[in-house]
């Protein structure tokens, strides 16, 4: 359709995939008012086909995560989400994925963590992203859209921007049985993975979607060939489309050559955020129907793509067990999912793994550092100042943890970052190219890092951090949660060894904490030093009742009592707590805690220390750090 | 023969073995160290990425023409204009006494192939894979003995193949076999270094020899004046004093020479390093290096001490068909069916 | 040196300088006017830019100068290296002037 919301007489490209009879002004407030209307009819909708009413759950067992990319619209990105949980009554954890254009992808397997780690019965889970002309202008900046309808796969080449948005409702097997709730599909594995190659092209080698594919595989127990239809992210524009096919081939060998392989974008254009959901909505209607969508506008074949691309204009009839879904994204951020037949028993023993932490790394803003000797592989040009104290500060915790990555264990190596808002310092210079030349002739450099993933994909980039990676905001508290993820993940997976959990922060000035957290079963430390054991973590909602539901969840999984928690960091700051405090520094503060109560526990000051995360964000979370044997002894 | 194998370079695929170039590994604790004190250039290298750079001397001047490849925690050097074994002794010059390196010379046990051209990466594909499609400029990978390499100095296409000696052979048959239905021809060091100096390639073995160092060949943008290296004193200090000359292009249609001086209204105003004739142009290029007063580009106003009239001009003189050949749309069998450029500017 | 030789060396140095002043300004290049050499590649090797800097590259180039760059194939060719970008300002120039 011809956009009319905003005036495309300056550009070439004149299409856009809008929401039906969606009107609004060409202001922030009225498409965020859209926005919301938007995700409260879907999730709604999505809630009631879940009869989730009648369940009769507490409200603070709800969860809530939603994907979004709409970080130039709102510097407290967090909120979006938050509205949609009170319209709900969602009352429990509450997280925003901002992942660009695989973030509903990721949420939703971040939703999956969140009830198999016990923190929400059930959970709301998708994302939501709007068309806006600058969006619209960045886009056509980077030269990636089609001067025709998105043809992924074939002619012409480029994509066709969307919006939209979509939600699906996660609960355990058991307790959809016992509700007597037909599920519909099953969640059976989701993988991530960082590119570590640009900040808007994927890695034309296809190894980045490879990886997230092979993850998401090996999360379900699912042999590649058993899996009957994959929903391609098949933007259409070159280097997705070959890069994609390229790591789809790498994924599935010869099984890739029967495949059927077809891009939604091809009828719901490019949703950004919101795409990876509605494209698993769309997977989870052609399973229950016995079809496989197809991928339309297809007028022959560009060299080099898939064996079968569905190039048809009527759904195919053909039945299938599982499918893939799969999105990549700037920042190189890449998530896949797997969706099973809701019967599916598949093999999939949840391992629970110690974790521990192998090494620190925190810069405040008086921090003095040089990139350049930490970091010699990266290039400075360009860079926001989030971005080099990210870099900087993980480049200490693998040095503090005398780790240099090689070989293979790059790809086994993941970043998980927490972060309130998009870069100030590029925002601003995206606006500032507006105001001057105009929207037509916008910064694309500075657009292609106006999302929150940013400086995320960039340390992956200069780290060769190819291992599962996310950026998420929860508001303050968000390198909290981006650590317990990484946790998580590391618990629970098993195409995982190291990962770095972090937050960053800037607003004026900027600062940077992390924590490396390895898998037990990655390398000893030498005798004679202690390590650091992970041993609990909790996430509850946002409600001042609910910050002990998360201390509960931790000290249920740590095995200890309260009293055994000898320091508290975070919320019940106490007097020898050597972090300081920056009220701005939302993200970046609560991954100081971290390193704050890893020094204590070096320093002997405590055996067992518990950080929370301060009031005000989306959730609360708690995490326990012991050294290890510590509980032996109580 | 040269002509053809220009015309394959620009127009289709060449294959040249290319025993010029001399591959060392440098490998143990220190490599990094050791490599950044040598080299001029800040070494913003990950895994499987590559660069170009020089070595120089004391007096900052050009040893080496240098790819730096970082393979893991390894560097491959590609290097043109030393010896092995002078380029080892180079490196190890440059280790400290508690530092460890290794320098391993690859020259020996190894071969390397090179394919040019607007349609290399298709007769490369039909040996390796679709793998190499995707492949980016200065990125290599391994695939089993094979490490290939996207680079090239001639401004299409290029890859080079680091084969053990004993596949040579076989997998040059391969590739002319392979290569027969895009009019694939064998090219020789003349036609490469003819197409580098079309494309503003640096030739160790010409302006190389020239007594200069990276200001006057242009070369800054190889070397860092934020770091120390061998030649940073030297090289510091002419840029304070600031260059006299600067390397320029130029084309005339009359016979170009190595030596010949450039002259405006008589005076001499510099001297050819380097020139050759282009069978795809038609007309001879030459490299001048011209007195910094003189040395611009669109500039008729010069001849040469035969009197031929010579234009100072802004290289590439080639409108390279590889920069309209895109992998996602062409081959070369149905290359009739578009419309490209035409490979001459102007 | 004759004084149109003079007046045409020292056009081409001042809009060379102005390019270079882009190239620090809008694409980040981190390097004094003076290490850039007029004939220094701009994409792949030399100063390094990439295809998201190309579009950035084209229309500050189109600001500074107040030129409309030529698109796709053309486009690339004038965009080989600081030496090329001046060729197509000069080009512009002139045919100004006989317009």
């Amino acid at each position: 359709m011809p956009i009319r919301r905003f005036d495309t007489s300056a550009f070439t490209v004149k299409l856009g995939a809008m929401v039906n009879n969606s009107f609004c002004e060409q202001t922030t407030e009225s498409l965020l008012r859209l926005c919301k209307e938007f995700t409260t009819t879907a999730a709604t909708e999505a809630m009631a086909q879940a009869l989730v009413e009648k369940a009769h759950l507490p409200p603070t067992r709800l969860g809530l995560v939603m994907g979004t990319s709409l970080g130039d619209m709102n510097s407290q990105l967090h909120t979006l989400a938050e509205t949609l949980a009170e319209t709900l009554s969602i009352k429990g954890p509450c997280i925003t994925v901002s992942t660009a254009c695989s973030s509903s992808t990721n949420a939703l397997g971040l939703a999956r963590d969140l009830l198999q780690m016990g923190s929400a019965d059930l959970v709301v889970a998708g994302g939501a992203d709007m068309l806006s002309a600058e969006v619209f202008a960045g886009f056509h900046a980077l030269g990636v859209l089609s001067p025709g309808k998105c043809a992924p796969f074939s002619h012409p080449m480029g994509t066709t921007l969307g919006e939209g948005a979509g939600f699906v409702v996660l609960e355990s097997r058991q307790q959809a049985e016992k509700r007597d709730v037909p599920p519909l599909a099953l969640l059976s594995g989701y993988g991530l993975s960082a590119d570590a190659y640009h900040e808007t092209s994927p890695d034309p080698s296809g190894a980045g979607m490879r990886r997230a594919i092979k993850g998401a595989l090996l999360d379900a127990g699912i042999a590649p060939g058993d899996v009957g239809y994959l929903n391609a992210h098949g933007s259409g524009t070159p280097a997705n489309d070959q890069a994609e096919w390229q790591g789809i081939r790498q994924a599935f060998g010869d099984h890739a050559q029967h495949l059927p392989v077809s891009s939604t974008k091809s009828y719901l254009g490019h949703a950004q955020g919101a795409a990876g959901v509605l494209e698993i909505i769309v997977t989870i209607m052609a399973m229950q129907r016995g079809v496989i969508p197809p991928t339309l506008h297809y007028q022959g074949a560009r060299p080099h793509g898939p064996d079968d691309p569905v190039a048809q204009s009527r759904p195919r009839k053909t039945s299938f067990q599982h499918a893939v879904c799969l999105n990549s994204a700037f920042g190189g951020a890449n998530a896949a999912v797997t969706i099973s037949r809701p019967e599916a028993r598949l093999e999939t023993a949840v391992c629970c793994r110690g974790v521990r932490v192998l090494g620190i790394g925190s810069l405040d803003p008086t921090a003095i550092f040089d990139l350049n000797q930490l970091v010699p592989s990266a290039d400075p040009r360009g860079l926001d100042p989030e971005t080099r104290y990210l870099t900087a500060a993980t480049a200490m915790a693998l040095q503090d943890a005398g780790i240099s990555l090689r070989g293979d264990l790059r790809s086994r190596s993941g970043l998980l970052v927490g972060s309130t808002r998009i870069s100030t310092t590029k925002n601003t210079e995206f606006r500032k190219s507006i105001k001057d030349r105009g929207l037509s002739k916008c910064s694309a450099p500075a657009f292609s890092r106006i999302v929150l993933n940013a400086p995320t994909g960039s340390c992956a980039k200069f780290l060769s951090l190819k291992g599962p990676t996310s950026t998420l905001t929860t508001g303050p508290g968000s390198g909290l949660v981006a650590i317990i993820y990484a946790a998580r993940l590391l618990s629970s997976r098993r195409d995982v060894d190291l990962m770095v959990g972090a937050g960053v922060d800037y607003l004026d000035q900027a600062a940077a904490a992390c924590l490396l957290l390895g898998q037990e079963a990655y390398g000893q430390p030498s005798s004679g030093t202690e390590s650091i054991r992970v041993a609990g973590w909790g996430l509850s909602g946002a409600g001042s009742e609910s910050l002990d539901l998360a201390v509960e969840q931790a000290l249920a999984m740590a095995r200890i009592s309260a009293p055994e928690i000898q320091l508290l960091f975070g919320n019940h700051r106490q007097d020898q707590d050597p972090a300081k405090v920056f009220d701005w520094a939302e993200a970046a503060s609560s991954a100081m805690d971290c390193v704050a109560a890893v020094l204590a526990l070096r320093q002997g000051k405590a055996q067992q220390v518990m950080i929370t995360s301060s009031q005000g964000g989306s959730l609360h979370c708690a995490l326990i750090l012991s050294k290890q044997g510590a509980e032996d002894g109580s | 023969m040269l002509e053809k194998q220009e015309s394959a370079i620009r127009r289709s695929a060449a294959l040249s073995l290319m025993d010029h170039v001399v591959c060392l590994r440098l490998s143990g604790t220190n490599a990094f160290e050791v490599l950044d004190r040598t080299c001029p250039a800040e070494l913003h290298l990950r895994d499987t990425q590559m660069m170009y750079t020089l070595l120089l001397d004391q007096a900052a001047r050009p040893l080496a023409d240098v790819f730096i490849c970082c393979d893991d925690e390894d560097f491959l050097i590609l290097a043109e204009g030393m010896e092995a074994a002078q380029l080892r002794d180079y490196f190890l010059s440059q280790t400290l006494p508690a530092e460890h390196i290794q320098v391993d010379d690859l020259s020996q046990s190894h071969g390397l192939l090179s394919l040019n051209g607007p349609y290399a990466w298709e007769v490369l594909a039909a040996l390796l894979g679709p793998e190499v499609i995707g492949l980016p400029y200065l990125t290599f990978f391994h695939l089993g003995q094979t490490t290939c390499i996207r680079a090239g100095k001639t401004g299409e296409y290029g890859y080079d193949l680091l084969l053990p000696r004993e596949e040579l052979e076989k997998t040059q048959a391969r590739l002319i076999e392979l290569g027969q239905p895009l009019d694939l021809e064998l090219a020789g060091l003349e036609a490469l270094e003819q197409c580098a100096l079309e494309n503003w390639f640096f030739n160790i073995r010409r302006e190389g020899k020239a007594d200069l160092t990276p200001i006057e060949l242009q070369l800054q943008w190889r070397v860092s004046y934020q770091k120390e290296y061998v030649g940073a004193k030297a090289l510091a200090e002419r840029r304070r004093t600031g260059p006299r000359q600067r390397l320029t292009c130029l084309t005339a249609a009359d016979k170009l020479a190595v030596g010949d001086e450039i002259q405006y209204q008589g005076q001499g105003i510099g001297q050819l390093v380097n020139a050759g004739f282009s069978h795809t142009r038609k007309d001879y290029i030459g490299l001048a290096l011209l007195d910094t007063a003189y040395a611009c580009s669109g500039i008729d106003a010069y001849q040469t001490s035969a009197l031929i009239p010579v234009r100072t001009v802004s290289p590439p003189v080639i409108n390279n068909r590889s920069m309209h050949v895109s992998p996602q749309l062409h081959s070369y069998g149905t290359r009739d069916q578009f419309e490209f450029p035409p490979l001459l500017i102007g | 040196m004759d004084p149109k030789l003079s007046t045409k060396i020292q056009q081409r140095d001042q809009i060379l300088d102005r390019v270079r002043q882009v190239l620090i300004d809008n694409l980040k290049v981190r390097r004094e006017p003076d290490e850039i050499d007029p004939d220094t590649p701009l994409f792949g090797t030399g100063i390094g830019l990439d295809s998201v800097d190309a579009v950035e590259l084209v229309v500050s180039l189109e600001v500074e100068f107040g030129i409309q760059m030529p698109n796709d194939a053309m486009g690339r060719v004038t965009m080989r290296t600081v030496n090329t970008l001046a060729d197509l300002v000069i080009e512009h120039q002139e045919g100004h002037q006989n317009a």
